[in-house]
């Protein structure tokens, strides 16, 4: 599935400065994402997958800076942009879902006047009383019951699932061209994931927008997206399109991952794991960074950084097995 | 808005004990005394006997605590306070003629902090690790460890001795006609300009004099709070979402409000005790010396009737301090 691309991202970096040393958070990442497709950017906690959307945003939190790289949507190159402009984009051409809706919402205002404020910001015109209106239908839209009652309910008053519903309503406010939802159902009851997945997908066709989703639940990968990029320790490893993945999956950590998925079909006696550990971020290992933990790795591996390789269209696998030498 | 309402009525239920409790205790604090006032009332040891007696008769001195605890609160009621064996005069007529003056010097003090220590604590918040935040941070340590008579005379020798600028005691000219005993206010009320600009020139020196080791307080309390919320996430999520920065600060200032309301509630109390050695310095005519010369005559009416007043309105301040919390944050209100 190739078409016109949304978002690019070239050769970015995001460093933290920590005490401990440099946190090479997100090391050179490039990455495409199509428009109406559904994108799905995997990889374990720490592995910098949220840092990459946050990039896209240029909201770093300090210690952390983007060291290099662009991000360029819909052809403009948003870390160059005035903070002005890139204010506008924000919230209004690209929305963001979060991972725990009870934190992301201020406990002093109620949910109306939150999603208004969302809508007001970004349509200068519009009169508090009709963004309330159109809060209104926001809500509803997200299939919350007796939205008249709970536009006027605070957030301590309502359960996790209908918070992530009202911060949908805010994502989906100002008909965002990209929507990044990151983690969006980690902080939920297993019970209300798939409805709340189901419910952004249905936006996502309703809208006619383009989805990135970040998660570490290769479920939900399989389940609802197009494409899938594989990270690991601030790298991508793998890109294919989702049958691809599953079915043949060509980096060892992926194939990992896979293997690390439990069966319920299947009787195992020990779920199998990755060998080894994460190392360290601020001392990276040289070379292909999975390698302490790969049992296919060479020589050459401990001392060259893997290029990526196209091994069939479409498909990119950043691994020495594959290159053609 | 209904739990709103049921807040407030249930706190203002709990104001009627308060105030039961605030008379008891000044009734306690007063027995504890432990001379005779009835014969220093009457002129010290050489005074005659049947005075003492009748004294001790007045103020029912022979009977037992309950019984002159019921006559204190007969007093209150009955609207005079008690009358001072010192001054002849009912302590309300006394603590009407020098109350105003004090509360007026703590409010002006009040308004000083707010107006400077808050400012100053969101700049510092915001410029964290500057020059500014520096200097905020010596205001606070200057505030808190400079004693309040010293920087008294040492804005005296520079504002009155040295630069001429302002006065260095009393209230000015009375405004022409008093309807709350506050200058400032009521010279603004009936248009007298005149007054109002000696008035306003005679509290600046006391007033700012006051308000100094508050406002180093107040500016490192909104420092911190704003710093807290700043680090939020739903602060964050405000940034994503893309608001206007006056929407952010909206977000902000409110949730980082209830640490400062609540010191603010804590300082007006202190504003108001404290005055005592700041209207001593500036020779203010308010209670504090009026409590002093109570407390050496062991005029005890006028000693619970100060103490009362006083507890009074630290109880009315903490009671719109709650008010204040429960319409800020509607979790308070549960």
């Amino acid at each position: 599935m190739s078409g016109e691309v949304l978002l690019r991202v070239e050769d970015l970096r995001v460093y933290f400065y920590t005490y401990a040393g440099v946190v090479k958070a997100v090391d050179g990442i490039d990455l495409e994402v199509y428009r109406g497709e559904s994108f799905a950017l995997v990889g374990e906690t720490g592995c910098g997958k949220s840092t990459v959307a946050r990039a896209v945003l240029r909201l770093i939190p300090p210690p952390g800076r983007i060291v290099s790289g662009r991000v360029f949507f819909e052809g403009r190159d948003l870390l160059s942009l005035p903070e002005k402009e890139l204010r506008a984009i924000r919230g209004a051409d690209i929305a963001y879902i979060c991972q725990d809706p009870s934190s992301a919402l201020d406990p002093l205002y109620t949910c109306g006047y939150q999603i208004s404020e969302t809508i007001v910001s970004h349509q200068g015109v519009v009169k508090w009383r009709d963004a309330w209106m159109y809060a209104l239908k926001l809500l509803k839209q997200v299939a919350i019951p007796e939205a008249e009652k709970r536009i006027k309910n605070y957030p301590h008053e309502l359960s996790g699932g209908m918070k992530q519903r009202v911060v949908i309503s805010m994502s989906i406010a100002n008909r965002p061209k990209l929507l990044i939802a990151d983690e969006p159902t980690t902080a939920l009851d297993v019970t209300i994931q798939a409805q709340i997945m189901d419910l952004i997908m249905e936006l996502k066709k309703l809208y006619n927008t383009t989805l990135l989703l970040i998660t570490h639940n290769l479920g939900l990968v399989a389940e609802y997206c197009d494409r899938v990029a594989v990270m690991y320790l601030g790298k991508i490893v793998e890109v294919a399109d989702v049958y691809t993945l599953f079915e043949k999956p060509l980096h060892p950590y992926t194939q990992g991952l896979l293997k690390a998925i439990p069966n319920p079909l299947k009787r195992v006696e020990r779920l199998y794991s990755i060998p080894g550990m994460i190392p360290s971020p601020v001392n990276l290992p040289p070379g292909c960074r999975f390698r302490p933990r790969c049992q296919f790795a060479k020589d050459i591996c401990a001392r060259e950084e893997p290029p990526m390789i196209e091994v069939e269209p479409n498909h990119y696998v950043a691994c020495w097995m594959y290159a053609k030498r | 808005m209904g739990e709103l309402k049921y807040y407030l009525i249930r706190r203002l239920l709990t104001f009627i004990p308060t105030i039961i409790g605030v008379t008891l205790l000044t009734f306690l604090i007063a027995r504890v005394i432990p001379a005779n006032p009835a014969v220093l009332w009457a002129g010290g040891i050489k005074a005659k006997p049947e005075v003492v007696q009748l004294l001790i008769k007045k103020y029912h001195l022979d009977k037992p605590p309950h019984i002159q605890y019921f006559y204190y609160l007969k007093d209150i009621f009955t609207g005079h306070w008690g009358i001072s064996p010192v001054t002849h005069r009912p302590v309300i007529a006394d603590i009407a003629t020098y109350f105003p003056a004090t509360a007026e010097l703590a409010l002006f003090s009040l308004f000083v902090t707010i107006f400077i220590g808050i400012p100053l604590g969101v700049i510092s918040a915001l410029k964290k690790d500057t020059w500014i935040d520096h200097v905020v941070r010596i205001i606070a340590i200057s505030g808190a460890s400079m004693p309040v008579f010293w920087l008294g005379i040492i804005l005296q020798w520079i504002f009155y001795y040295s630069l001429g600028l302002l006065p260095a005691t009393g209230r000015g000219i009375p405004p022409r006609i008093t309807y709350t005993g506050l200058y400032l206010l009521d010279s603004l009320l009936c248009g007298d300009f005149e007054a109002f600009r000696s008035n306003l020139q005679h509290i600046i020196l006391p007033g700012f004099t006051l308000a100094y080791p508050c406002i180093g307080l107040v500016a490192r309390i909104t420092r911190s709070s704003v710093l807290d919320v700043l680090s939020a996430d739903f602060i964050d999520y405000a940034r994503i979402r893309g608001l206007k920065p006056s929407f952010v600060f909206r977000h902000v200032f409110r949730n980082a409000s209830i640490p400062i309301i609540t010191i603010l509630g804590l300082l007006f109390g202190s504003l108001l005790c404290g005055a005592v050695i700041t209207e001593t310095v500036f020779s203010w005519p308010g209670l504090g010396t009026y409590t002093v010369a109570a407390i050496s005559n062991i005029d005890y009416p006028a000693i619970m009737g100060v103490t009362l007043i006083i507890g009074l309105v630290y109880v009315t301040v903490n009671l719109i301090v709650d008010i204040l919390y429960a319409i800020i944050d509607p979790r308070i209100r549960l």
